[in-house]
């Protein structure tokens, strides 16, 4: 788990041009909208791309985003259990 | 008379205000690290700058000059300030890079969609500034459009106080230039830097 913690937040930094920032800035228990990171809604809509494109998984409910998006920690958990690649 | 008041000018990486040069980069660096460099120069503290685009990037940096009162003291509080924007480009190349993520594989970019269009440069300026008045975008081949001067002018007479931002702006092909201006009406032509005419402004766009 903790590889793809480490490989998530990169691909976070990657796509959401985090400019300056490194996998250890990110804390993955920290509250990834709102405070913590401080994404807004079109960084959620490039994290669902990023979990399609990756790791083959298609978002069919928008309320489940509320949960897997809470953290990094989640979005790893929901990444393994559900993964198609 | 409208007069420009302030201006800034940033291309060929260099950054000047009022006739000033107050940042200039290594030549060497390409247009989106320049493009940093003076953000930091600026020593601002935005991080959304680093997702805009580099049209976005390229006006809202020219914007900062003038509206944060960095080296005037100047403290902005006209919220009602219209916002008007000249670009030859328009978005084009944040279009085509959108483009070449609905390729093969089918995976558009929303943080790459939501800047093809050029207009989203004021957005972002009027989100950071808490501007409220009008903002209008033209995309024309030649700054010297008789119409869109005429067309500003008619907006900063209108607007209370009669005080305007404009940028006039192109980005493609990796390379940017923004003059911007704030303008205003006066009494007296002593009370501003130079007219705001076509001649004037391509005097000084030809100037640096």
């Amino acid at each position: 788990m903790e590889e793809l913690i480490l490989k998530l937040k990169e691909q976070i930094i990657e796509v959401l041009n985090l400019e300056g920032m490194t996998p250890e800035d990110i804390d993955e228990n920290a509250p990834l909208f709102g405070e913590g990171l401080g994404l807004d809604s079109i960084d959620a809509l490039e994290l669902i791309v990023l979990m399609e494109k990756n790791y083959g998984i298609k978002l069919q409910d928008a309320n489940q985003g509320r949960e897997i998006f809470r953290s990094v920690s989640c979005m790893a958990e929901y990444i393994s259990k559900n993964r198609k690649f | 008379m409208i007069l420009v008041s302030k201006y800034c000018v940033m291309r060929r990486h260099t950054l000047i205000e009022d006739g000033k040069l107050i940042f200039e980069s290594n030549p060497d660096l390409k247009y989106s690290e320049f493009l940093s460099a003076v953000y930091r120069n600026l020593q601002l503290q935005y991080p959304k700058f680093f997702k805009m685009d580099e049209l976005s990037k390229t006006g809202f940096l020219a914007a900062e000059v003038l509206l944060s009162g960095r080296t005037d003291n100047r403290n902005l509080q006209n919220e009602n300030m219209p916002v008007y924007m000249i670009c030859r480009s328009s978005s084009l190349e944040t279009d085509e890079n959108f483009e070449l993520t609905t390729g093969a594989e089918y995976f558009p970019s929303p943080s790459v969609f939501v800047y093809t269009l050029p207009n989203i440069v004021l957005g972002e300026i009027a989100i950071k500034n808490k501007l409220y008045g009008e903002n209008t975008c033209f995309v024309c081949e030649d700054f010297a459009n008789e119409i869109v001067f005429d067309y500003i002018c008619q907006g900063v007479r209108s607007a209370c106080p009669n005080e305007a931002l404009v940028l006039f702006i192109d980005q493609y092909h990796g390379v940017g230039e923004v003059l911007a201006v704030l303008i205003s009406e006066q009494r007296n032509e002593n009370d501003g830097i130079t007219g705001f005419t076509i001649e004037h402004i391509n005097e000084l766009l030809n100037k640096h």
